[in-house]
């Protein structure tokens, strides 16, 4: 199928298994079939890919020890210790660039009416799975 | 708090999955109201997760979901009993769809009795054939009426056992197309839902000098001290 060139990767995040375990509840309860399903998985994975590159605008910065990394199937894995993770979210105030197909960052500096908000987050252990950009975008 | 985006960005996705899946769950049969259960049942496991506030919160969807999945439950039966599909219905006429289905349990039930009743009859016309002679033993004839319910009995016994079986095996294909297909990730997101803090994303550069690491990520979904967090790119730094 067209829609199996996305990642399955996003099917871990909280969103992907909660539709993971709806659809587990209506196969159990006989109502759909597991082929039916699995197409519903394969929509997500294009789904996120899309909306995760079309309407996210904030900016995030990770530092901390660098505990285990992997690089197997063109997948990274690094775990990460005493992480701290900054996250910009950025507000538009004219959003016009979140309904558009434009990419949000262009409307970043050129503008002052864009409110721009820090967050702070630690934890102790992050472990990051990422795989590669450019396979995802042909 | 979690990331304002977060919800506006799950529910686009939540949006754009049901319009999109709607044509394949009308090729393969499946009504319109399994498809707006599969999105509210989808919405309730988010908000469960409490990973971030949705639109959907405030508006206490819990008890509407509730009647909703009952009523669909019970429409499923009356396809069922009907051998019709009841797919054009839309969610507003989950009332007159209710009543629909009711007729059909009623006719089910009403061709059961029926059954019944042919048997009782049969029973009784044996009966009287036999009463009429009059010349044979009344202990005779007690005796086969007695026979013949016996046989009605087993034979209704039966019935039922062979209705049970074959319950059995459908249930038990249903867990086995389960088993197969939901394995895979199932195991894998077990795994890293013990983990906690788990950061998904794409990769545009991953590079290192000695021991200090640089990435460049993006199109990431971060879960971080039970919040979910999403952004267009990242930028790490790490010294392993």
């Amino acid at each position: 199928m067209s829609t199996s060139t996305h990642y399955e990767l996003y099917r871990r995040s909280t969103v992907g298994s909660a539709l993971v375990d709806a659809l587990d509840n209506l196969i159990s309860e006989g109502r759909i079939e597991a082929g039916l399903a699995m197409r519903c998985l394969e929509v997500f994975d294009k789904v996120v890919s899309e909306t995760l590159k079309d309407k996210t605008a904030s900016k995030m910065t990770i530092k901390g020890h660098l505990h285990t990394y992997r690089f197997c199937d063109d997948v990274w894995t690094f775990i990460i210790k005493n992480c701290e993770l900054k996250l910009e979210h950025i507000t538009d105030l004219q959003s016009g660039s979140k309904d558009d197909s434009q990419p949000a960052k262009e409307t970043k500096g050129k503008n002052s009416d864009i409110n721009t908000e820090i967050k702070t987050l630690e934890c102790e252990k992050l472990r990051i799975v990422a795989c590669n950009a450019r396979k995802s975008a042909d | 708090m979690s990331n304002k985006e977060v919800s506006t960005v799950y529910e686009s996705i939540i949006e754009n999955v049901i319009n999109e899946v709607r044509v394949d769950f009308e090729n393969n049969g499946v009504d319109e109201d399994t498809l707006q259960s599969l999105k509210q049942i989808w919405q309730n496991k988010l908000s469960e997760s409490k990973t971030a506030v949705y639109s959907w919160d405030t508006e206490a969807d819990v008890e509407s979901m509730n009647t909703t999945n009952g009523a669909q439950r019970e429409l499923e039966h009356g396809v069922d009993a009907n051998g019709t599909s009841d797919a054009a219905v839309g969610p507003d006429g989950e009332i007159v769809v209710k009543g629909e289905l009711k007729e059909g349990q009623e006719v089910e039930i009403e061709i059961n009795n029926g059954g019944e009743n042919d048997n009782d009859n049969s029973n009784s016309n044996i009966g009287n054939n036999d009463v009429i002679p009059k010349s044979e033993d009344n202990q005779v004839l007690v005796a086969k009426k007695n026979a013949e319910e016996l046989e009605m009995l087993e034979k209704l016994k039966q019935e039922q056992k062979d209705a049970k079986k074959t319950a059995l095996l459908e249930t038990d294909e249903v867990n086995s197309d389960l088993d197969d297909s939901d394995d895979d990730y199932l195991n894998s997101d077990d795994e890293d839902q013990e983990e906690g803090n788990i950061l998904l994303c794409l990769y545009d550069k991953v590079g290192k000098v000695r021991n200090k690491w640089k990435w460049s990520l993006r199109d990431g979904i971060a879960t971080v001290n039970n919040k979910d967090y999403t952004f267009k790119r990242a930028n790490g730094e790490s010294e392993w």
